[in-house]
């Protein structure tokens, strides 16, 4: 702004450096005398040209008058000699008044003539002659009307009024002759007039036109210049404003800036006496020139001005050892930061500051340390929380068997746990491994089925997209070596507290479990292989074994009915021929032919139970073994006791436990049959470390020698005399017992009973 | 009138036919028994062809008592074509066999069988099976009208 009106202040117009001959006033005399002049001389020899023109047309227009005059007594006299005559000659009174008008006519033209210079005499004639002209009527009148005839026709008025006439047209011919020879002067006067003036002005317009153009050029270089003068004012008035108008703000600023000088003070004061730091001003002699309140507090000093306590008085016991020094080192130039430690005098605890010394120099040249120390005993107490945490923390994954990098979003591998730089075969005292831009030329990552990845397929990158990684298995080798190792990648971004990314990523060396896991795959394929063979060749025998009993079935059965038959036959048709030996030994041989068929059915039941699927499902056995009783009418038997148990519901094949019902009770009926009475019990316990159903008896028993081959097919302990039985019952029992998961055993001595025992899977039994 | 047949026995093993024709005998059954000794042939018989062309397929047998193991044709076979056919699947067939196998049951029951024996080793019991089976086809079951 002030640059601006600086700039726009015009120094006023300088005069001009031209000489120049004439003011503009002396031009303007000069030019005014030359016409003053010329004027005075056109004006004079005009005005003497007026002046006779004047005299010139004064003539001229009396003249004119008296021409005028001289026909308007013509007329007049015309009338009065028409009048007179006619009065003259008829009497009659019209005429008199034509005379009255005449007179009253005459004497008007002849007081104009007489007025225009005309001629006296004339005038004076015609007064004279007054009566003269009216002598007809004066004839008439005194009634001599032939005088008045003769007047008229003597010619004698006619010559009168003829007389005048004529002597008016003399003066008329005269008068404008007169007239004539004055208007030509009188264009001569004009003509002379107009020249001179014509060559007055003539002579007058340069020299007026130059004067015009002088004073022109004067005022408009005048006019020039006032404006400069008036814009140089104009200017100066504003830059006049502007500055005022500064002064009134430099005075505002000033006032405002000592209001806010004021105000800082305040508020400085109040901020260094209740400021969160402490802070004190201290000279070169160690000695308090100023401390804000915190200053004491912090220091639980008594509270009282320290102005000029020695620094040792009041803090004498870190005065020596830790004041002092970096007091010293301030004083020398340095700008000094340190902890300061002291137990405070009040609580007994130890305290913390971080001290500040700051030289400054006053502008006399006095040197003053700025003390600024703060506490931070808490900060301190949080540090080594956090450090020991941190330590902790840091011996945590330093030890931890699982590998462990940690990387910025820049992908620079910032640190590397022990475990991981192990497991990529660093040496542990390496400080970090490669990063990330580096890692592919050293290292291959490809997927447990052989695709190499790109670096942007690496865990390390798809963590830093944003992935959760778990569980991912990649094999890695060394591009310049044959090591290479199944690792197992997991791993997420993790934001810090302090808003900073990093991703975590943990890797485990899965090598070993690979390998055994593989181990497992392959032995388990071969497994697989193995049974799938077993399998088809158990298919193929057991085709085969259907095919056989199907054989059995039909074809070893067929000629044993032949024999039976035909041996019946012979009995029947023939008996009578026969001896009662003979009789008996075809009966023999049909005894023999039927225990045979029933051996095969036994059989071929017990091939069926091997190949037959497994029906399970919940089984009531309560109702089954009753259900078994009743079938074999065992309650009906003479000298029988039996006696059931609670007996718990059971998973199984409900046919096939039947059949196992069946073989059991009927062998303990059958084998106890000479027991007076017979007791059987039927009944569910512990035995042998298993829930087991029991069937017991009290029938001949067996001796435990031979119990392993109780449950062998056509294995019998008694002789057929003895029991009848094909020897496949019990193997039926076990058959089924194995299907169902089971196991089926006994106990007995010969002639003391037996107990049959038998469990099944044990979630089969509730 | 000499071909109307009341019982035909299909049956392969001469000692069983043998028996079996005693059993019936002795059961005092006097029926006609036509005997076929394989499939084909008790084919032959029902359809009227081979040797058993001048036979006329509406005469057809009482019951067909029918072993399930047999030469050329087996049992199922003829069971099958039997009850394939409009014209003989009112017949009753009882099947008459050795087989206890339960796939011969089930199968033969699937198709359209009467019954099924099992032919005992005990000779009684097959006669009397034999003799039951006959009282009650021959006496007690009315067959469906066919045309006539």
């Amino acid at each position: 702004m002030e640059t601006v009106a600086e700039s726009e202040v015009q120094s006023p117009p300088k005069e001009s450096t031209e000489p120049r001959r004439f003011s503009t006033e002396a031009k303007i005399q000069t030019g005014f005398a030359f016409a003053l002049i010329i004027l005075a001389a056109v004006g004079l020899s005009s005005y003497l040209s007026i002046v006779r023109l004047q005299n010139d047309i004064h003539v001229v227009r009396a003249t004119a008058l008296q021409i005028e005059a001289m026909h308007d007594l013509a007329a007049g006299l015309r009338e009065m000699e028409a009048g007179d005559l006619g009065y003259a000659l008829t009497g009659r009174e019209v005429f008199l008044e034509r005379i009255r008008r005449a007179e009253q006519s005459l004497e008007e033209s002849l007081a104009q003539l007489t007025g225009a210079g005309g001629s006296e005499v004339f005038a004076e004639k015609v007064r004279k002659n007054r009566t003269e002209l009216t002598r007809g009527v004066a004839l008439r009148e005194a009634g001599d009307v032939s005088g008045a005839r003769a007047w008229v026709e003597d010619g004698a008025g006619l010559r009168l009024y003829g007389r005048f006439y004529r002597e008016l047209d003399a003066m008329e011919v005269a008068g404008k002759r007169t007239l004539t020879e004055w208007v030509s002067h009188t264009d001569a006067s004009l003509a002379r007039l107009g020249g001179v003036t014509l060559a007055s002005v003539v002579a007058a317009i340069p020299v007026v036109v130059l004067i015009l153009f002088f004073i022109r050029r004067d005022l408009q270089a005048r006019r020039e210049m006032e404006q400069a003068i008036f814009q140089a004012q104009k200017n100066l008035s504003r830059a006049h404003d502007e500055l005022e108008i500064r002064v009134k703000e430099r005075t505002a600023d000033l006032s405002n800036a000592l209001e806010r000088l004021q105000k800082s003070e305040r508020l400085l004061r109040m901020v260094t006496e209740d400021a969160q730091v402490g802070l004190a001003l201290v000279d070169s002699n160690h000695r308090y020139l100023f401390a804000n309140g915190t200053h004491s507090e912090m220091l639980s000093l008594e509270p009282r001005d320290l102005t000029g306590f020695h620094v040792k008085d009041v803090l004498p016991e870190v005065y020596e050892d830790q004041i002092k020094p970096h007091f010293e080192r301030c004083l020398a130039g340095e700008r000094v930061r340190y902890e300061l430690k002291r137990v405070d005098p009040v609580t007994g605890k130890e305290r913390y500051f971080s001290v500040t010394y700051e030289l400054q120099r006053d502008p006399d040249g006095q040197v003053h340390v700025v003390v600024v120390f703060y506490d931070i005993s808490e900060r301190k107490r949080a540090e080594d929380v956090l450090r020991e945490g941190e330590e902790r923390l840091q011996a945590v994954i330093e030890n931890l068997s699982e590998g462990l990098v940690i990387a910025d979003m820049d992908g620079h591998l910032l640190h590397w746990n022990r475990a991981s730089l192990e497991m990529h075969g660093f040496p542990p005292e390496q400080t970090t491994g490669y990063d990330m831009e580096e890692s592919p030329n050293h290292f291959e990552l490809s997927t447990l089925d052989g695709r190499v990845l790109p670096l942007d397929e690496w865990p390390i990158c798809r963590i830093l997209r944003g992935e959760v990684l778990r569980d991912v298995e990649l094999r890695i080798r060394r591009l310049n070596s044959d090591w290479n190792a199944i690792f197992s990648y997991g791993g997420a971004r993790v934001t810090e507290s302090g808003g900073r990314q990093l991703a975590f990523i943990t890797i485990t060396d899965i090598t070993d479990r690979w390998r055994t896991e593989e181990e497992v795959r392959r032995l388990n394929a071969d497994l697989e292989r193995r049974v799938a063979e077993r399998t088809s060749q158990l298919e193929a025998a057991n085709r085969e074994l259907e095919a056989f009993s199907y054989s059995v079935s039909h074809d070893l059965r067929s000629p044993l009915r032949t024999l039976d038959g035909f041996s019946q036959a012979i009995l029947e048709d023939y008996g009578e021929l026969l001896p009662e030996e003979g009789r008996r030994y075809l009966q023999t041989i049909r005894e023999g032919a039927q225990r045979m068929g029933a051996l095969i059915d036994d059989l071929l039941r017990f091939s069926r139970l091997s190949r037959a699927p497994l029906n399970t499902q919940w089984v009531n056995a309560e109702e089954l073994v009753s259900s078994v009783l009743d079938d074999l009418q065992a309650f009906g038997r003479k000298n029988v006791v039996i006696a059931v148990g609670k007996l718990p519901p059971c998973k199984g094949d409900p046919a096939l436990l039947r059949q196992v019902w069946v073989n059991l009770i009927s062998n303990a009926l059958k084998y106890s049959e000479r027991r007076d009475p017979a007791r059987i019990e039927i009944g569910f316990g512990e035995h042998g470390g298993a829930p087991a159903y029991y069937v017991r008896d009290n029938g001949a028993g067996f001796d435990m020698r031979y119990a392993s081959k109780l449950f062998g097919v056509f294995q019998r302990l008694h002789r057929p005399e003895e029991y009848e039985g094909t020897g496949v019952g019990l193997a039926i029992v076990q058959r089924i017992i194995q299907r169902h998961g089971g196991r089926v055993w006994a106990e007995s001595a010969p002639e003391q009973g037996a107990t049959f025992y038998f469990s099944l899977q044990s979630p089969s039994i509730r | 009138m000499k071909d109307i047949v009341d019982i035909l026995l299909v049956e392969d093993n001469p000692q069983d036919l043998e028996l079996a024709l005693r059993a019936l005998q002795k059961a005092k059954i006097r029926n006609r028994i036509q005997v076929a000794r394989d499939g084909a042939e008790a084919l032959d018989f029902i359809f009227c062809e081979g040797n058993h062309h001048d036979r006329k397929i509406e005469d057809t047998p009482k019951v067909i008592l029918l072993d399930l193991k047999l030469p050329k044709v087996d049992g199922l076979e003829v069971l099958k074509r039997l009850k394939g056919d409009e014209r003989t699947r009112s017949i009753p067939v009882v099947i008459l066999t050795s087989s206890r196998e339960q796939k011969d049951i089930v199968e033969s029951y699937q198709l359209g069988v009467n019954s099924y024996i099992v032919k005992p080793v005990n000779f009684e019991g097959f006669a009397n099976a034999v003799r039951d089976l006959g009282l009650y086809w021959l006496l007690l079951n009315q067959p469906p009208q066919l045309e006539n």
